[in-house]
């Protein structure tokens, strides 16, 4: 029964859904501008799949401080879920 | 003094002592601040082609020159900081990018040397990169019912991000597009992981 409620539940009128979340972690050493750089950065590849079937790929980076406030938002979502 | 020419001549290949000159004007500047100004706005304007209308207003007012010459400001102002952020110049090194009349003002080389590791940080934040996440903003919703099942309680979170393009015209900020999606108490847990492992590394990563 909980399997079709949950099948249910995706299938329904939404918005797109989250298929995959590929990262990588890089550090740039020189640029244009400036010498030594040495400035960490996390960069982000979200695909989604909207209810149509299309899926849709965005790039975005995100600098340490961006990072870890994300980090810790999708921790206290991933919490407040758990206890639903 | 040939060692100093030689130094210029080597690491500065593209910048004659010509191209510089504008900076005499600089010596007109009523305070230390309106100097520390005239070299911070050259920075951030470093992509116009020429001097913006504000540098050029603010500079003959509060210096009493021709647009002519806080135009020539403006170029001296902007190649000294780009050369002295790029190359990590001493003072020293800075102070031989002046004009010739102007070699042995110390105490300008030493404030511009004090102003570059903030142009460093504001060149990194506004270097190559790929779309930048601006905001995120996630509720969490709990399904009830829908045309399939008239009963239910499935929990889903609901993620929307603003991310800004990369920037295409130098004097306009780039659009912000959003992007909505969904998530399963699985997926958020496979993120979760996924960042956790992000986390694990950057703590080996040398800052």
């Amino acid at each position: 029964m909980a399997t079709t409620t949950a099948a249910a539940a995706t299938e329904m009128i939404g918005v797109g859904q989250l298929i995959d979340f590929k990262w990588k972690l890089g550090v740039t050493a020189q640029s244009s501008e400036a010498t030594a750089t040495h400035s960490a950065y996390v960069a982000v590849h979200l695909v989604v799949q909207d209810p149509s079937g299309k899926q849709a790929t965005h790039a975005l980076e995100l600098s340490l401080p961006e990072f870890h406030s994300f980090s810790k938002q999708i921790k206290d979502a991933s919490t407040l879920l758990a206890t639903q | 003094m040939i060692s100093n020419i030689s130094l210029l001549y080597f690491d500065c290949l593209i910048i004659a002592m010509a191209d510089t000159e504008g900076l005499v004007h600089i010596l007109k500047a009523p305070s230390k601040d309106a100097l520390q100004q005239i070299f911070k706005d050259a920075f951030n304007f470093r992509l116009r082609p020429t001097a913006p209308q504000s540098f050029i207003e603010s500079t003959t007012k509060g210096l009493q020159i021709s647009e002519a010459d806080a135009k020539q400001l403006f170029d001296a102002a902007r190649i000294i900081a780009q050369e002295a952020l790029f190359e990590g110049l001493e003072p020293q090194r800075i102070a031989s990018l002046f004009p010739v009349n102007m070699q042995k003002n110390g105490k300008l080389a030493t404030m511009i040397y004090e102003l570059v590791p903030t142009w460093k940080l504001q060149s990194i934040d506004e270097q190559v990169s790929l779309p930048r996440l601006v905001d995120f903003d996630w509720r969490i919703d709990i399904k009830t019912a829908s045309d399939s099942a008239s009963k239910m309680a499935v929990p889903t979170v609901l993620l929307q991000m603003k991310v800004r393009d990369t920037p295409t015209r130098t004097d306009q900020q780039p659009g912000e597009s959003i992007v909505n999606f969904e998530l399963t108490k699985e997926t958020l847990e496979t993120m979760l992981d996924g960042l956790g492992k992000i986390r694990d590394q950057l703590s080996s990563v040398a800052k």
